[in-house]
């Protein structure tokens, strides 16, 4: 019983294949990604715009001057959170987690500041006619901080573990990935189900693109998260959970900077998580910590005000490639009528929202899952989303409470019932009281609060087997990444029921997380044709008619784009970004340090 | 009813000038919380600021968050009123104490009085059985029960209070009964052969109630520290409905431009339990003096 | 005597104890939902054979009382099974943490002991006086302050008002040291310690005024001796009895207490744990820190039940 929805998600996976063949995709082999014609600024001007630094300050300077880099010192940075768990196929990692992952192991590939995927472990990679095999060349010589060499072979053993692991399992399966196969020490192969032409934007996630001792995994499991072994630039030393993670220089490490020096040039770097917005940035102020990660406006602006203050301390700044806010699940009336949708759509106030969380100007209102700063955003979309206008959005749903045939059965003139419902998080509890009190004050609708832990929001949202019908109403949620599009729209999109599918001659495709409910047969061809197909213009076509359609359809609502903030002391060079192999720049975005090729000035 | 009123008159000017003023806050409060409910009981809009009102949603200009004519003492993070949110919030304190207070009262000083009335097998189980409840520190049971049940509105809360509360009183109830019971009173109502059901209610039950009133008030205070904690932590009423625990809460955000939005609820929280522990202490104080005069 | 008020004693513990687990391992058990969920992260979800080999695994589908059996089996051989979120045992998060929760537990009652018996000392003996009077304010004041807003009240005054000590992190003795330590450790601890205190400096200031008036005390004021040598030898004496019992017992509240104080200046003890377990629903950590403080509870009370029986006559007698 169960094993047949599997084959459900397979398929819906297959149709990939035929979409391919009937978009007559003629693309060529090469890959956007790797093509080195992208990438042709410098490392130092990268430097600037990977971290756009707070307004009217003289730190830009600072990163004009190369300054040089020099051996020795540790850091001490001040996270979130602690980290779940250390094992990247196994465990859900956010931001803090991140940092610690992005310092002990090394990913496949990277992504560029500007959006495309460059070297790392892997020198070069291309890809099959129709995108269903992916092959990378390793770089040689690697080993892990065990001393195991890293081969093709590694990767092949991964493969099992990445299969069922809790992290990389789920996205096993978005990409469709069939096989790992060494063609010989240094060659491996990808083989997929079916046709994705973004398949090594799956690479640059940790939990599939980490490279990690599957031997000593396989030895000592639970064990790994504590003592985890990668081929990264640092080792681990210490592990005080909630209290502090000390990693060392790796002094194997196989990578150099420009000039031929081994990297890292830092000695050890020491961890703290440090939950409480405010005691973080003061462990910076005061010197206890120098550097720091937020992903909260208020902080942002609490930091920025120091630094107004005199605090010598460097802002760097990311508009993060992704936006926060709400879903409707469409198959829980009143939210199944698009006048609803959109009505409460109109009547929330981004830039209040934005101002409650205290960022007016730090965060900046959404309209579509990608930022202004990223290569997908589109112009059409952002003047196709509803503005704020509470008038009209009242106007529109005393329309729906008005009809006599409203979807929720209520008498004409009752107000409509609506759940909203987020997780603990203190931004988000501002956030919803705003939708709450602008929602309530129309007299129209009544709405219930609630927050329920993450495993718990998510639950509701997925709903039970076999259907897989969430029971939420209006639900947060993020969406986005820096990441290529495919890898988190796709799996959104699909059809949500089996009579669904069928409706549409899709028998049998089906997926259980498209959590909006909301199923459309232009965007589902679109995403599908999205990925079988390399050339950038196409695809951006693509996606921008699927944001378009958000715009009308209105399955989510957005508060804005999350603004992160990489704050450290004055003195610390190279911490906001990596220069590849290739000598392009690039950096996972978010705020995380890259210790990688970090040093200190004094 | 005369005697009644003249009776806490004269009990009132015995008390010591603080006793006084804690009582006299106790009652602000009281009045206070059921005030700031009138609105919702009987929908007719009173002369208090609306605790979810958010000004700058509507245009309107964001308030600065110190105290000003306006708000009497500041507005919070999302420039609500403190004023109207403390009073609303005292609601969900009165709530709870009183819920815990009252289940204390009846079924504790029952089941109290009862058990150490009967003696036998019934006490035995029924304190080993209570026992159990009272082997876990009060906050980590609450917590492990009102975060795994997901318990978020306020009725569900202060019955989970109310009963987790009970153990306590019976403890008490039984150990005043077993003082009780044994003086002449009761023998001599024994003697002339009284029901037992007759004398658990005329004699044990209404001798045993001071002291379980004073421990009563001196609990309330407790409680509402441990339901001010679990707010604290976002486990108790749901949001948007304030408390004192989830405004300390909300206020920690902003702790490094101002400390008072954390301040008020602070201050009232402490206030009411000292009011409770001192008018408490000072009943316990006389009932000791009563009963140690028999 | 006292060896078959022992027996009786520990028969009941172990009832106890019995009884406590039952309802630790029932209260969460029984929880609406599937674990599942917890286990595995949202990109995990759509993976159907990994949830049915997970479901294998921690045979989750037996009946609750073999459950419980297997579970409480496992917990005497100290294995508390490990979290669905980070596959850590349980006994080791405990382990690991325990050393913070409880030197915090016993660094409050030293301070609380070492304070409260000069001000409930001074105190008695100069009764009704301005120290006494002023010192009655505070005791009522520090009973009555929540413990987790004295925390933030603490960091805001001396972390970001003064600067004078960190609000984070651990400095764990084995690695830098006792002073190091201390600073970490010194406000969490003021903050547990404000109850305790306040109850103890009652306590010895009326255990005090009454020895103060006994016999003896009054013949050796007669006697010209020197105040502060009768309230250190004569009186405060036979105040230590009643005094010892009561900082044992507080010993088992502060180990409750100090859940909320960690996670104010998020410490890396047993608090802190719990409640991060709560807030990502990480039901075996749950179970397994609160059935270990409940035990921990349990025997302190215990033993603290024991210790008065021993020493004090009266109770013997009984």
């Amino acid at each position: 019983m169960k094993s047949s929805w599997l084959k459900i998600i397979a398929s819906f996976f297959a149709i990939a294949l035929i979409a391919a063949a009937c978009g007559g995709s003629d693309s060529g082999s090469s890959d956007t990604a790797s093509s080195s014609e992208t990438a042709t600024e410098t490392a130092e001007e990268e430097v600037i715009e990977a971290g756009t630094e707070a307004e009217g300050d003289v730190d830009t300077e600072v990163e004009e001057v190369v300054e040089k880099s020099s051996y020795g010192g540790s850091l001490t940075i001040g996270l979130e959170a602690e980290a779940t768990g250390l094992r990247p196929w196994e465990d859900p990692c956010s931001s803090p987690c991140l940092t610690m992952i992005a310092a002990i192991y090394d990913t496949l590939v990277q992504i560029r500041t500007d959006g495309t995927i460059g070297p790392w472990l892997a020198t070069d990679w291309s890809a099959n006619e129709d995108f269903t095999e992916w092959t990378f060349n390793l770089v040689e010589g690697v080993t892990f901080h065990n001393g195991t060499p890293f081969t093709a072979q590694t990767l092949v053993d991964m493969f099992p573990l990445q299969q069922f692991g809790a992290a990389a399992g789920g996205i096993v399966t978005a990409a469709g990935l069939k096989e790992v196969v060494a063609v010989d020490d240094t060659t491996v192969k990808y083989v997929l189900k079916s046709a994705h032409s973004a398949f090594p934007s799956f690479l640059v996630q940790t939990p599939l693109g980490a490279a990690f001792d599957p031997e000593a995994a396989n030895a000592d499991f639970d064990g790994y998260s504590m003592n985890p072994i990668g081929t990264g630039a640092f080792m681990m030393e210490k592990r005080d959970l909630d209290n502090e993670t000390v990693v060392v220089r790796n002094p194997n490490y196989w990578m150099s900077d420009a000039d031929g020096n081994q990297l890292p040039y830092l000695d050890s770097v020491n961890f703290r998580p440090i939950p409480d917005e405010g005691t973080r940035l003061d462990s910076l102020l005061s010197g206890t910590t120098q550097a720091m990660q937020t992903l909260r406006q208020g902080t942002i602006r609490d930091a920025r005000s120091a630094k107004e203050d005199g605090a010598d301390i460097i802002l760097l700044e990311f508009q993060g490639n992704n936006v926060g806010g709400g879903m409707y699940n469409l198959n829980n009336p009143p939210l199944d009528d698009v006048r609803v949708r959109k009505a409460l759509t109109q009547m929330n106030n981004q830039e209040a929202t934005i101002e409650a969380l205290g960022g007016t100007g730090i965060s900046l209102p959404g309209t579509q899952w990608f930022s202004p700063d990223s290569p997908w955003y589109s112009e059409k979309v952002a003047a196709a989303w509803p503005k704020f206008d509470y008038e009209a959005g009242q106007a529109l749903l005393k329309e729906y409470v008005d009809d006599p045939e409203r979807s929720d059965g209520k008498a004409v003139g009752e107000k409509i019932e609506v759940e909203l419902s987020c997780p603990p998080d203190p931004t988000l509890i501002a956030a919803v009281q705003v939708s709450e009190q602008l929602w309530t004050a129309t007299g129209m609708v009544d709405v219930t609060l609630t927050n329920y832990d993450q495993q718990t929001h998510i639950g509701y949202a997925l709903g039970a087997p076999p259907d897989f019908q969430g029971s939420h109403g209006v639900h947060c949620w993020r969406w986005s990444s820096d990441n290529d599009p495919s890898t988190e729209l796709n799996r959104q999109l699909a059809p949500h029921t089996l009579e669904v599918a069928a409706a549409y001659g899709l028998d049998g495709i089906f997926t259980p997380t498209n959590f909006f409910n909301y199923f459309d047969v232009e965007v589902f061809g679109a995403l599908v044709q999205a990925i079988s197909t390399d050339v950038f213009e196409e695809r951006y076509a693509l996606y921008e008619m699927v944001m378009m359609k958000f715009a009308t359809d209105l399955p989510v609502y957005y508060s804005g784009h999350t603004a992160t903030l990489l704050a450290v002391e004055a003195g610390i060079e190279g911490i906001n970004g990596w220069v590849l192999p290739d000598g392009t720049f690039g950096g996972q975005g978010w705020s995380i340090p890259q210790l990688n090729q970090a040093f200190l000035t004094n | 009813m005369r005697s009644l009123s003249r009776r806490f008159g004269t009990a009132f000017l015995a008390m010591p000038l603080v006793v006084k003023i804690a009582l006299m806050w106790l009652i602000f409060i009281v009045a206070a919380a059921i005030y700031s409910r009138l609105d919702r009981l009987f929908g007719q809009a009173l002369p208090l600021q609306d605790p979810f009102y958010q000004p700058f949603l509507f245009g309107e200009a964001r308030p600065v968050e110190g105290p000003s004519t306006a708000h009497y003492l500041g507005t919070d993070v999302l420039s609500r009123d403190n004023l109207a949110r403390l009073l609303h919030g005292a609601w969900v304190s009165l709530i709870v104490a009183a819920t815990v207070v009252s289940f204390g009262l009846v079924f504790g000083g029952f089941i109290g009085a009862f058990v150490g009335y009967t003696r036998g097998k019934v006490e035995t189980v029924t304190m080993a059985t209570l026992d159990v409840i009272l082997a876990f520190p009060p906050l980590v049971l609450l917590l492990a029960l009102v975060a795994v049940y997901k318990v978020r509105n306020l009725t569900m809360i202060a019955l989970v209070f109310g009963v987790l509360g009970i153990p306590t009183y019976v403890r008490i109830a039984r150990a005043s009964t077993l003082g009780v019971a044994g003086r002449e009173f009761v023998q001599a109502a024994e003697a002339i052969g009284t029901k037992r059901t007759a004398i658990l209610f005329r004699e044990i039950i209404p001798n045993i109630m001071p002291a379980l009133f004073a421990y009563a008030l001196i609990n309330a205070g407790y409680v509402i520290v441990i339901e001010g904690t679990l707010s604290y932590l976002g486990l108790s009423v749901q949001i948007p409905e304030p408390t004192w625990g989830n405004m300390i809460n909300e206020g920690r955000r902003d702790i490094r431009q101002t400390i008072l939005p954390i301040f008020w609820p602070g201050l009232f929280l402490t206030l009411s339990v000292v009011s409770l522990n001192l008018v408490g202490d000072w009943l316990q104080q006389r009932v000791a003096v009563r009963s140690s005069a028999l | 005597m006292l060896g078959k008020v022992l027996v009786v004693k520990t028969v009941r513990l172990i009832a106890t104890l019995f009884a406590v687990s039952l309802l630790t391992f029932l209260l969460v058990e029984q929880l609406p939902g599937d674990p599942i969920l917890a286990i595995l992260p949202p990109g995990g979800l759509d993976d159907l054979e990994t949830i049915e080999r997970i479901r294998k695994e921690l045979r989750l589908d037996d009946p609750v009382l073999t459950r419980y059996f297997r579970w409480a089996g496992d917990a005497l051989q100290g294995d508390l099974g490990k979290s669905y979120i980070t596959d850590q045992p349980v006994s080791d998060a405990i382990k690991d943490r325990i050393p913070v929760t409880m030197e915090l537990a016993l660094l409050a009652t030293l301070i609380a002991a070492f304070l409260a018996i000069p001000i409930g000392a001074i105190s008695a003996y100069r009764e009704g006086g301005y120290f006494d009077r002023t010192m009655s304010a505070f005791t009522t004041a520090a009973l009555s302050i929540p413990g987790f807003l004295a925390g933030i009240f603490f960091i805001w005054l001396f972390t970001l008002k003064f600067n004078w000590l960190p609000s984070t992190g651990w400095n764990r003795i084995t690695d830098k040291g006792l002073l190091a330590n201390l600073q970490t450790a010194i406000l969490p601890a003021g903050a547990l310690a404000l109850a305790p205190l306040a109850i103890n400096a009652r306590l010895i200031r009326a255990d005090m005024i009454g020895t103060l008036k006994e016999d003896y005390i009054l013949s050796a004021k007669a006697k010209g001796l020197r105040d502060r040598y009768i309230l250190m030898r004569h009186a405060l004496r036979p105040s230590s009895l009643t005094a010892i019992t009561v900082f044992a017992l507080q010993l088992g509240g502060l180990i409750g207490g100090t859940v909320v104080i960690e996670n104010v200046f998020a410490l890396p003890g047993l608090g802190t744990r719990l409640i991060s377990g709560i807030y990502q629903r990480d039901v075996v950590m749950i179970q397994g820190i609160t059935l270990f403080i409940a035990t921990v509870y349990v025997v302190v009370n215990a033993l603290v039940d024991l210790l008065y029986a021993a020493l004090d006559p009266r109770i013997r007698r009984q």
